[in-house]
C-alpha cells in the first residue's frame, strides 16, 4: 500500500521547479508562523476574563458560587463553608488564638456559617438553634503535634444576646455534669468542655474520651474564653 | 499558442474583476464591521444610551390660556340638552372665545373618546356620542381643519365603534375615524432614563397608537366618569391608556405608577369629562344598567371641562363617585411628575380640586 | 489510452523515504498544510473549555478563528444583521486571496475538505486499481449552487440557515456533540467525563454519513453540498492564477484525473469553480502538461458553473418561501415557548436568529453542560441552536464563556460585572436569563409535607432570591383546633431577585424530565422591550417590584 505521501507515479525530482520550491517553502513558513502566533498570543495575553473579575462589591454574589471545574456545585462540600460571611476579613474568619497550647496546634483557619448555612455544618440541630436566636457559628480543629489522629473540635456559637447563650447552655447541661470555672459558667462532659460567655456558647469536643485530651480542652477552652468579652 | 486567446482587453477585464470584487468585499466589510460587538446588543432596550424613541409634544403648548380663568368649568343639566350642557362646560373656561380659546384655525385636532368596550352607549362603559357630536361641531366651529377621532379598543376597533354609537355621530358630523393597525403603533419614550420604582416610575419605553397624534396639533379627551376594580376610577386620566399598544394588561402590576406615566406623557388641549352617566361599580365593564347612574353623586348630568386633567379627575372621584381624592395613589403620583418636570411650568396638575375651589377657579353652571 | 510509454519510465517510489527525498513538491506542501490546520482545528476545538480559557484568556480570539475566516458566515451574517461582527472581518483573508488563487481553501486549509480527503484516500478501492472514473465532472455538482442561493435569499429575510451545511460550522457542531463525547465515553480517563447533548445521535450520525459517503462518491460534499465551496467557487470565477493543460503537449492519458479531489475536468477546460488547487494533477501527469498558470487562456476553462435559470429561480423561491413559512407559525413572536432559555449574553430572539450559526461553540466551551443543541422548541429555524437545559447544568455567576467564542454575536460578549449588575452596571442590575417556579404540587415541602429546601440552600444570588416561609395549619379540629406552625417551610421565590442561573432546577430532589423547581424564559433581559414577545415580560415590569403594593 503506497503512503500518503507517495504515489504510484511521480514527477522526476528535475520537474519540480525553483518557483515550486519556493513557494512551498514560503508556505510552510507562514503555515509554522500562523502556530507560532497562536501559541505565543495566547501564552502572553494575561486579560484575565473570569478568575479575576468578581471584585468585593457589596452586591457582589456570595461566595456561593460554584467552582468551575467542580462536578457539584461547591455549596455542598464542607471542606469550603459556601456561606462565609462575605464581609468576614481574615482576622475575623479566625478568631482561634494562634498561641494554642502547647503540643497542640491551633485552627490554620476556621470555618464561618451564617445561620442559613448551618445545615451544612450541624444538619439536624440548626433549626433549634435558630430559633434560639443563633446569629452564626465558628468552627475549628486543633491537632495533636504527636498525633495527627488526635483532635479538638470547637463549635464557637453566637447566639446574639447573652440569655439566648445561657438559655442553650442550661438547656443542653446534663444535671450532673462537674462545673468547670471557664467563661461565665461551664462544665465537663467526659472529656468535652462546655461553656458560656457573653453571647457565645462554645462546645470544645476532643476526639479522644481520656484524660489528656480533658485537660487540653479546659486548657483550651479557658483560652477562648480569655477572648470573649462579657 | 493558447496564450494568443488572452488579449490585452481580457487581461485587463479579468484583473479587474478581482481586485474589483476585493475592493467591494473589504469596503463593505470596514463599513459594516461591528468593531465593538455588543453595540448591537440591544436585547435591554431600556438600557441607557440606546437610540431612544420620541416623546409626544405638547398639546397645551399653543394654548395661551390666562392665569385667572377658571380651570375646571362644570355644566350640569339633564340628558336631552347634552349639547348646550358640553357648551356651556367649555364656554365656562372661556366665556367670550370658547372652544376657540383652544382650537385655532387650521388645527388638526384629534379627539380621544374612551371606546374601549363592545357596549351600547346606555351602560355608560363609553363616552356619550352625543358629547362626542358636540365637541366635533365645537372644534369645526372653530375652524378646524380636521378632526379625527380615535381610540384603541380593548375589543374589536370596527364592532366598538359602532356599538358605543360614536361611528354614527362621527359620520353624521362628517369626522374621521382612525382605528389602530399595526403600523400606527411606535414606541414612545415615556422618560428618557430608567424608571425609578422609588419615585413611583413605571414606564420607560413603550409601543403607543401614536400615528393620528403625530399629524394633530390639538388633543382633546373625552372621558367618561366610572368606576374601575383596579385603578378605582377611570376618567380624564385614565383616559389616556387606550391609546397604549403592547401587552398593556401587564400595566395592570402597577396601575397607578403608569397612569400618573401617562399623566406625565400626555400634555392634552383640553379634557372633558362625560359625567352624563356614571357608572358607580362594577367598572370598567359594568353591564347592568342599575350600575349607571346619570350624574353620579352630583344627581343630575353633567360635563365637565377642565384644563387640569389631575385636578379635574379628583373633583370627579368626589364629587361624582363620592370618593376621597386624598386615597387615590395616581392623583397624587400625577401631580408630583408633572410639577417634578414641567417644574410648575404652563402645565396644571393640581392634585387637590379644593385648592381651586378656594381660588375660584371652578365654575358651575346649570342648563 | 492508460498505457502510455512515457509513464512507464518514470521512477516507481513506493517508499516514504524516497518521496522525502523529492523535497519541497508543491503536493507535499498541501499535505503538511492540511494536517497543520486540521491540527490546529482539533487543537482548538479541545482548547475550547472554561478550564482553558480561564488559564489562558488569549485563547478567545483564537477558538472561533476557522469561523470567523469563512467567508459565508461574514455573508449570512452581513444579510441579516447589515453588520460585520468582530472578528469576521478576518473573512477577507480567506476571501480576497480566493479571487486570486480559486477555491485553494477546498484543498488546502479546510479541515471537513481534509477529513474526506483522508478518509476518501483510506477507503479507496483496491490500490492496483486506478480508475478515474468517481472524479469525472457530474452536474449534480450544481447542487450546492442552488443550496448556496436558498440559503441566502432566506438570509436576506432574516432566517440564517446556512450553519446547517456550512462545513465549519458542521464540523465544530459534530466534534461538540458527537465526536468529543464518543471520546469521553471510550476513555474517561483520558478526556473527561461525557458530556450530554440532545440529539447528539442525529448530529453524529449526519457527521458519520456524509464521511461515509466517499465510499461511494468521493468527497461528496465538498463537491455537491457544501455551500462554502459553492461561494468560493463563483469568487474563483476571477482568479488570476489557474491549472492550465497544454493542449499541444497534452497525450491525453486521464491520468490527471486519477486523484482530482475536485472532479474538475483537468484533462479538458477547467472548470474554475470546482478546482480545489489540490495540484494533484500537475503531479500524476507523464507529460509535465498541467501548470499553474497566469492569466490562462479563456478558451481552455470553463469560468463558473452553468447554472439553470429556472433552478436558480426555484432555488430562490425555496428560499424566499421559508422565511414566511417558518416565521408564521408564529414560534420566535406571540406563540414563543417559554422553555427557550438562551446563553447569557443572547440578543434578542429575532436577532438571535440572524446570528446563530449553530456551530456549537458555545454548548463545547460550557463548563458546566447546561448549554444544549435544541431541537425544534424555537420553530424549525432554532435547530441545534444554544438553549439552556438545567436539568443537566446551571449557568454559573462568574461565567460568560459562551459570549466570548461566539462568532458571530448571537451571544454577546459580556464581562463578568456585567452579567451580574456589578460596579459601574449595578444601576443595570443583573442579566435575567429567566424566573424560577415553584410547582406547589410536586415540590415536597408544599405537597406532602416533607422538609426540604434544598433550592434555598443553593441559590447563589445575594440577597437569595429563594427565600424559606411558613406556612399556617390549622391542628385538631373542632374546639380543640389551634394554629399550629408544625408544617415545614416551604421555599418560596423572590421573582425580582431571581435571575434564572437554574441553580435550584438542577439540584432539585424531584427528579424527572420536570423538577418540582424550574426555570422559564419570562423575565428575561433579553426581551426586553420586544413588542412582539412582551409576555416574557409579564413578570417583571421594567422599574417596578412586583411585589410591593
Amino acid at each position: 500500500m503506497p503512503t500518503f505521501f507517495a504515489r504510484r507515479y511521480m514527477r522526476r525530482v528535475e520537474a519540480v521547479g525553483f518557483v515550486e520550491k519556493t513557494l512551498g517553502a514560503v508556505i510552510l513558513l507562514l503555515v509554522a508562523g500562523i502556530v507560532i502566533a497562536f501559541v505565543i498570543e495566547v501564552r502572553t495575553n494575561r486579560d484575565y476574563l473570569f478568575s479575576a473579575a468578581p471584585p468585593a462589591a457589596p452586591a457582589a454574589p456570595s461566595a456561593a458560587t460554584p467552582r468551575p471545574a467542580a462536578p457539584r456545585p461547591a455549596t455542598l462540600s464542607p471542606a469550603t463553608p459556601s456561606s462565609a460571611r462575605p464581609d468576614a476579613t481574615e482576622e475575623e474568619a479566625n478568631p482561634f488564638p494562634a498561641a494554642g497550647v502547647a503540643g497542640w496546634r491551633a485552627p490554620a483557619e476556621a470555618e464561618v456559617y451564617e445561620p442559613h448555612a448551618l445545615y451544612e455544618k450541624i444538619d439536624g440541630q440548626a433549626d433549634e438553634l435558630i430559633e434560639a436566636g443563633c446569629t452564626g457559628l465558628t468552627f475549628g480543629t486543633y491537632t495533636s503535634d504527636t498525633d495527627a489522629t488526635d483532635t479538638i473540635d470547637v463549635y464557637w456559637y453566637d447566639m446574639g444576646r447573652a440569655e439566648a447563650a445561657a438559655a442553650l447552655y442550661t438547656f443542653e447541661k446534663p444535671p450532673d455534669a462537674p462545673w468547670v470555672n471557664v467563661g461565665a459558667t461551664g462544665y465537663q462532659a467526659g472529656s468535652a468542655v462546655f461553656f458560656w460567655k457573653g453571647t457565645s456558647y462554645v462546645q470544645v469536643l476532643p476526639s479522644r474520651p481520656d484524660e489528656p485530651d480533658a485537660a487540653v480542652a479546659r486548657a483550651i477552652a479557658e483560652q477562648i474564653a480569655e477572648q470573649i468579652k462579657e | 499558442m493558447a496564450e494568443q486567446n488572452l488579449t490585452r482587453r481580457e487581461c485587463l477585464v479579468r484583473g479587474a474583476g478581482a481586485v474589483l470584487v476585493a475592493g467591494v468585499a473589504a469596503a463593505g466589510g470596514y463599513l459594516l464591521h461591528d468593531r465593538r460587538g455588543g453595540a448591537a446588543f440591544t436585547g435591554d432596550r431600556l438600557t441607557d444610551g440606546a437610540a431612544a424613541p420620541p416623546g409626544l409634544p405638547d398639546f397645551f403648548a399653543q394654548v395661551d390660556f390666562p392665569a385667572s380663568s377658571p380651570r375646571i368649568s362644570v355644566a350640569l343639566g339633564d340628558e336631552a340638552c347634552i349639547e348646550q350642557m358640553v357648551r356651556t362646560a367649555v364656554g365656562g373656561l372661556d366665556p367670550a372665545r370658547g372652544m376657540g380659546r383652544f382650537v385655532a384655525p387650521g388645527d388638526v385636532v384629534v379627539i380621544k373618546p374612551n371606546v374601549g368596550f363592545d357596549r351600547p352607549p346606555y351602560l355608560g362603559a363609553t363616552t356619550h356620542p352625543e358629547v362626542v357630536r358636540c365637541v366635533i361641531r365645537l372644534c369645526r366651529e372653530a375652524k378646524a381643519r380636521e378632526v379625527i377621532i380615535t381610540d384603541n379598543p380593548i375589543e374589536a376597533p370596527e364592532a366598538c365603534f359602532a356599538k358605543s354609537g360614536i361611528a354614527r355621530v362621527v359620520a353624521e358630523e362628517g369626522a374621521r375615524i382612525v382605528v389602530p393597525t399595526e403600523d400606527r403603533f411606535e414606541w414612545v419614550a415615556f422618560r428618557p432614563h430608567k424608571p425609578d420604582a422609588a419615585k413611583g416610575e413605571a414606564l420607560h419605553q413603550w409601543p403607543l397608537f401614536a400615528a393620528p397624534l403625530r399629524r394633530a396639533t390639538k388633543l382633546i379627551g373625552i372621558a367618561p366618569v366610572k368606576d374601575h376594580n383596579l385603578a378605582s376610577a377611570s376618567m380624564a386620566l385614565k383616559n389616556w391608556y387606550g391609546l397604549l399598544g403592547g401587552r398593556r394588561n401587564q400595566l395592570h402590576q402597577a396601575i397607578h405608577e403608569v397612569i400618573s406615566d401617562l399623566a406625565l406623557l400626555f400634555s392634552p388641549t383640553l379634557v372633558i369629562a362625560d359625567a352624563t352617566r356614571v357608572m358607580m361599580r362594577n367598572g370598567p365593564t359594568g353591564g347592568r344598567i342599575t350600575d349607571v347612574k346619570p350624574g353620579g353623586e352630583l344627581g343630575r348630568p353633567a360635563v365637565i371641562a377642565s384644563v387640569d386633567p389631575v385636578a379635574c379627575d379628583a373633583w370627579c372621584y368626589q364629587k361624582l363617585l363620592g370618593r376621597d381624592p386624598a386615597r387615590l395613589k395616581y392623583l397624587e403620583l400625577a401631580s408630583a411628575k408633572i410639577q417634578a418636570v414641567a417644574g410648575g411650568a404652563h402645565r396644571f396638575g393640581e392634585a387637590s380640586w379644593q385648592t381651586y375651589e378656594r381660588a375660584g377657579k371652578i365654575t358651575t353652571a346649570s342648563v | 489510452m492508460s498505457a502510455v510509454p512515457a509513464a512507464q519510465q518514470r521512477p516507481k517510489i513506493t517508499r516514504f523515504r524516497d518521496s522525502w527525498r523529492n523535497g519541497l513538491r508543491i503536493t507535499s506542501i498541501r499535505i503538511v498544510v492540511q494536517t497543520a490546520m486540521f491540527g490546529l482545528f482539533l487543537a482548538f476545538v479541545f482548547l475550547n473549555t472554561f478550564a482553558q480559557l480561564d488559564r489562558l484568556p488569549g485563547l478567545r480570539d483564537w477558538l472561533s478563528k476557522f469561523l470567523e475566516i469563512d467567508p459565508l458566515i461574514a455573508l449570512a451574517t452581513a444579510l441579516t444583521t447589515h453588520t460585520v461582527y468582530r472578528g469576521l472581518l478576518w473573512s477577507l483573508v480567506l476571501l480576497i486571496p480566493t479571487l486570486f488563487l480559486g477555491r485553494f481553501f477546498c484543498g488546502w486549509v479546510c479541515p471537513y475538505g481534509t477529513l474526506h480527503q483522508f478518509v476518501g484516500w483510506l477507503l479507496r478501492s483496491k490500490p492496483g486499481k486506478e480508475d478515474a472514473h468517481p472524479n469525472r465532472y457530474r452536474p449534480l455538482q450544481h447542487v450546492k449552487y442552488y443550496i448556496l442561493v436558498a440559503m441566502l435569499v432566506a438570509a436576506v429575510f432574516g432566517s440564517v440557515q446556512i450553519g446547517l451545511l456550512d462545513p465549519i460550522c458542521l464540523l465544530f457542531r459534530s466534534f461538540t456533540a458527537a465526536v468529543v463525547p464518543s471520546l469521553n465515553t471510550a476513555a474517561p480517563a483520558l478526556f473527561g467525563a461525557p458530556r450530554f447533548h440532545q440529539g447528539a445521535w442525529l448530529i453524529g450520525f449526519i457527521l458519520f454519513g456524509l464521511v461515509a459517503a466517499n465510499l461511494v462518491y468521493p468527497r461528496f460534499f465538498c463537491r455537491v453540498l457544501c455551500p462554502l465551496g459553492a461561494l468560493l467557487g463563483l469568487l474563483a470565477r476571477f482568479a488570476w492564477w489557474r491549472m492550465e493543460r497544454d493542449p499541444d503537449t497534452c497525450g491525453g492519458c486521464d491520468r490527471c484525473r486519477l486523484h482530482c479531489e475536485g472532479a474538475c475536468d483537468p484533462h479538458a477546460k477547467l472548470r474554475k469553480a470546482e478546482c480545489f488547487v489540490c495540484f494533484n494533477c500537475m503531479e500524476e501527469c507523464p507529460e509535465n502538461s498541467l501548470r499553474f498558470a497566469f492569466f490562462a487562456p479563456r478558451a481552455h476553462e470553463v469560468a463558473g458553473p452553468d447554472l439553470q435559470r429556472r433552478k436558480l429561480i426555484f432555488a430562490g423561491a425555496t428560499g424566499l418561501l421559508f422565511y414566511p413559512f417558518v416565521r408564521t407559525t408564529g414560534r420566535v413572536t406571540r406563540n414563543f415557548a417559554s422553555s427557550v432559555i438562551r446563553p447569557p449574553g443572547a440578543t434578542e430572539e429575532l436577532e438571535f436568529l440572524e446570528r446563530c450559526m449553530k456551530c456549537g461553540q458555545c454548548m463545547k466551551v460550557c463548563p458546566t453542560n447546561v448549554i444544549q443543541p435544541a431541537w425544534f422548541e424555537s420553530g424549525v429555524e432554532g435547530l441545534w441552536t444554544p438553549l439552556m437545559n438545567f436539568r443537566i447544568g446551571h449557568c454559573q455567576l462568574n461565567c460568560t464563556a459562551c459570549g466570548h467564542v461566539c462568532p458571530t454575536g448571537a451571544i454577546q460578549r459580556l464581562s463578568v460585572p456585567q452579567k451580574l449588575g456589578l460596579n459601574e452596571f449595578a444601576t443595570q442590575g443583573p442579566l435575567h436569563l429567566g424566573t424560577a417556579h415553584i410547582d406547589v404540587g410536586r415540590c415536597l415541602p408544599y405537597s406532602a409535607g416533607i422538609p426540604c429546601q434544598v433550592c434555598e440552600e443553593v441559590c447563589p444570588t445575594s440577597p437569595k432570591a429563594i427565600h424559606v416561609g411558613r406556612r399556617r395549619r390549622r391542628r385538631g379540629r373542632g374546639w380543640g383546633a389551634v394554629e399550629a406552625d408544625d408544617s415545614p417551610p416551604v421555599p418560596v421565590v423572590d421573582i425580582s431577585l431571581c435571575i434564572g442561573c437554574g441553580l435550584c432546577e438542577r439540584e432539585c430532589p424531584v427528579v424527572g424530565d420536570r423538577r418540582a423547581i424550574y426555570v422559564t424564559a419570562d423575565g428575561e433581559t433579553r426581551s426586553q422591550g420586544c413588542a412582539d414577545r412582551d409576555h416574557n415580560r409579564s413578570v417583571r415590569l421594567p422599574g417596578v417590584t412586583p411585589a410591593g403594593d
